[in-house]
């Protein structure tokens, strides 16, 4: 009878390792080619953000400049506002025109009655209302007060009382 | 050599350049430890300076506003021109659009382009818009630096409520003063790179520490009133010829000051030019001997102790002894049997020292202290002072002071005092705290705050009671004695004061300090003015000078805050 060798596993070699092991993972050369490429790209970007934050940086110091020149254009304005409203000089302004302060009308009146509030009398009106709501008014009283009219007349800047 | 040797000469200078490199790695090694590790801090903080500055971001100080809104300082911006001559390349034609923008003779900005020097000043405090119109020239060579400076567009007229403020950005007297660290905020501090030429990086400034705004003003003072009283101010003073003058305007309900003027006042723009002395507001840092203003103190101590009342009766024969020390009449004459009423309006020495020698001494200086004498007011304006109380047990009190101290003299006060003092009575005895601002404005990241500062009372000077009974008698004074502070339709209390002023060599014969206070409409007063005239030559006395200055005031105020006459008033008013 013929004996049957039984089956022997065959030892792996060193060149059959190294060809799996080529098989598995990229080749030295690949790795450093994306090496190099991610080197790049991150060189790449890190420029790009540089050259942003560079740009915006400069946007920036634009705008403050320009912030600043409008402030100070504002402050200009408003000194040139301040002036014009001060009373320093309005009240040389005002008086070049015609206005000044009035010397007051003092009308003599023994006892002034209340007048009831109406909704469209004029301060004229109301003061006329005084005058003939109140008979014990003499004629010298009478003329007294329509001078006062006139001038409160002159005064409100309304047409002179007939 | 022989050739066995030669393996060994080769191992040899291996060795020998292996230590060489070895040593020298050490070497640098042992730099980069220093550098990186035991100098490490030095190293980086040279490195930092070369590279970062920290710079402080300014802020604008607080403006200050009017009761109206209207704005009383402000800021901006002049400009410092310099030109550096070697850079400019085009002289002539430099020189053209510079000299106008300038305002110097175009010779002589010609000169200074074309002088050789590395650096050369043209003109300081340029101008805003001249200096941003130089800036728009962008020529090489011209150097625009910066100014910040204070401005007050009404002039002299806030002069000195408002105070001054330096070049350095710091305020002194007045509400510039009192509230400096209110207005300037707080600066910033920022850290800038640089690149090796010493320019700045274009980077965003890194805020180490952000500026805060500094907070607004809005006071009490009304620009109307505040100008009627200057110029009424400014009329008197020179109708009368006196030397100087104060007119203080307030709200007696509230303490609210509405206007604080002094003559002569100064520009605060240009306050460089101005004396140092005449910086402080004298409303607040002068004192005086008040004279018989002073009365209107001595008459409510004794009503509210209960020693008089207005009929009380005083027989004055002229002249009154007390402390060794015999105290006559303005008039060095005799009235005879006199009210107490009589005697305010005649304004009588003798019956103020009778008051005062019968109230006591112990409760007429513990009422001089109530009315707020010889302390600060505690007013919100810098450089206030406290005037000058002696009290029995001072070492330089006498028994006299008791007499001469009943009408206003041996005593000194500030106008403010005096006013705060007389505004008690007018307020029905409640003495409130006067004060110069109402709001303060807050700017911050939070947006606009607004915070109401309200009326503070003091304390209780007298008793209400007293204060009408007091308020009838000085209407009675106005009405019989200084007529010349009469408004017709109006009720006014007041009284006038004729100071002599104290010398070395005891008072000056001639010269006087006439004075007048009055509040209005006198049974519900809305204001209360004092009107001091520093030696008058027209006339010396008050009731001449002062009272028709307060005259002149009072009819102005009565038009622009609308009360209306009397009776008109009283008519108007809805019944209890």
């Amino acid at each position: 009878m013929a004996s049957r060798s039984l089956p022997v596993p065959v030892p792996r070699t060193r060149g059959q390792n190294r060809d799996r092991a080529a098989v598995r993972g990229p080749s030295v050369r690949v790795l450093v080619a994306v090496s190099v490429a991610l080197l790049i790209l991150f060189s790449w970007l890190r420029m790009i953000l540089a050259l942003e934050i560079a740009s915006t940086g400069r946007q920036i110091q634009l705008r403050a400049q320009d912030l600043d020149r409008i402030q100070r254009g504002n402050d200009n304005l408003s000194l040139q506002i301040a002036h014009a409203l001060s009373p320093t000089r309005l009240a040389p302004l005002a008086e070049e025109m015609g206005f000044r302060p009035h010397e007051p009308v003092y009308v003599p009146w023994p006892e002034l009655p209340a007048v009831e509030e109406g909704p469209d009398l004029t301060d004229q009106e109301r003061l006329r209302l005084l005058i003939d709501d109140d008979g014990s008014a003499t004629s010298q009283d009478s003329s007294l007060l329509d001078t006062a009219v006139n001038e409160l007349g002159v005064l409100l800047g309304t047409p002179e009382a007939p | 050599m022989s050739e066995e040797n030669a393996p060994q000469v080769g191992q040899f200078r291996l060795i020998i350049l292996a230590s060489v490199f070895g040593i020298g790695f050490l070497a640098i090694s042992a730099q980069l430890v220093r550098f990186q590790v035991v100098e490490h801090a030095e190293i980086k903080a040279t490195a930092d300076s070369q590279r970062e500055e920290m710079r402080k971001l300014s802020t604008p100080r607080g403006l200050i506003y009017d009761a109206n809104g209207q704005c009383l300082a402000l800021n901006i911006t002049q400009w410092d021109v310099s030109v550096s001559p070697p850079l400019v390349s085009e002289p002539a034609e430099l020189a053209d659009q510079l000299a106008p923008l300038l305002d110097l003779p175009r010779d002589q900005v010609y000169t200074t382009l074309t002088s050789g020097q590395k650096w050369s000043q043209l003109r300081r405090y340029v101008a805003p818009e001249r200096g941003e119109a130089i800036l728009d020239l962008e020529a090489n060579g011209v150097q625009c630096a910066p100014v910040h400076r204070r401005v007050c567009p009404t002039g002299s007229l806030f002069a000195h409520l408002l105070g001054i403020v330096t070049l350095m950005g710091d305020g002194f007297y007045g509400v510039e003063g009192y509230y400096d660290q209110v207005l300037s905020g707080r600066e910033g501090v920022a850290k800038i790179e640089h690149d090796s030429g010493g320019a700045p990086l274009p980077l965003p400034p890194e805020e180490e520490a952000p500026a805060q705004v500094g907070t607004s003003l809005v006071l009490t003072v009304d620009s109307n009133i505040q100008y009627i009283a200057a110029e009424e101010l400014h009329r008197a003073v020179e109708e009368y010829g006196a030397e100087s003058g104060t007119v203080l305007i307030m709200d007696p309900r509230t303490g609210a000051i509405l206007a604080d003027v002094s003559y002569p006042a100064y520009d605060p723009n240009n306050f460089v030019e101005t004396d140092m002395k005449r910086l402080a507001d004298p409303a607040v840092s002068s004192m005086w001997e008040p004279g018989s203003i002073f009365k209107i103190v001595t008459w409510a101590i004794g009503l509210d102790t209960g020693t008089i009342s207005p009929g009380t009766t005083f027989n004055d024969d002229g002249s009154m002894e007390v402390g060794g020390r015999v105290i006559r009449n303005w008039n060095r004459q005799a009235h005879g049997l006199v009210t107490m009423s009589d005697g305010l309006i005649k304004s009588l020495n003798t019956v103020a020292a009778f008051i005062s020698t019968s109230v006591g001494k112990e409760d007429f200086y513990q009422y001089l202290r109530r009315f707020g004498f010889g302390s600060l007011t505690n007013v919100d304006l810098a450089s206030e002072g406290p005037g000058m109380l002696k009290l029995p047990g001072d070492p330089d009190w006498f028994p006299s002071d008791l007499g001469t101290n009943s009408f206003g003299q041996g005593i000194a006060v500030t106008p403010l005092q005096m006013l705060t003092a007389a505004s008690a009575i007018a307020n029905r005895g409640l003495m409130m705290k006067p004060y110069v601002v109402h709001q303060y404005i807050k700017e911050g990241d939070g947006g606009r705050r607004v915070i109401q500062v309200e009326p503070e009372s003091n304390r209780r000077a007298v008793s209400e009671a007293t204060a009408l009974t007091l308020t009838d008698m000085l209407v009675a004074v106005v009405e019989q004695g200084a007529t010349e502070a009469q408004v017709p339709g109006y009720r006014i209390a007041g009284k006038t004061g004729t100071a002599q002023i104290p010398t070395a060599y005891g008072y000056h014969p001639t010269d006087t300090i006439a004075s007048f206070i009055g509040y209005a409409p006198a049974d519900a007063p809305q204001f209360i003015v004092l009107v001091k005239l520093d030696r008058p030559t027209t006339s010396p006395w008050g009731s001449q000078t002062a009272a028709p200055a307060f005259r002149a005031i009072a009819e102005r105020l009565f038009v622009y805050l609308h009360i209306p006459p009397d009776d008109l008033r009283v008519a108007q008013e809805p019944s209890p």
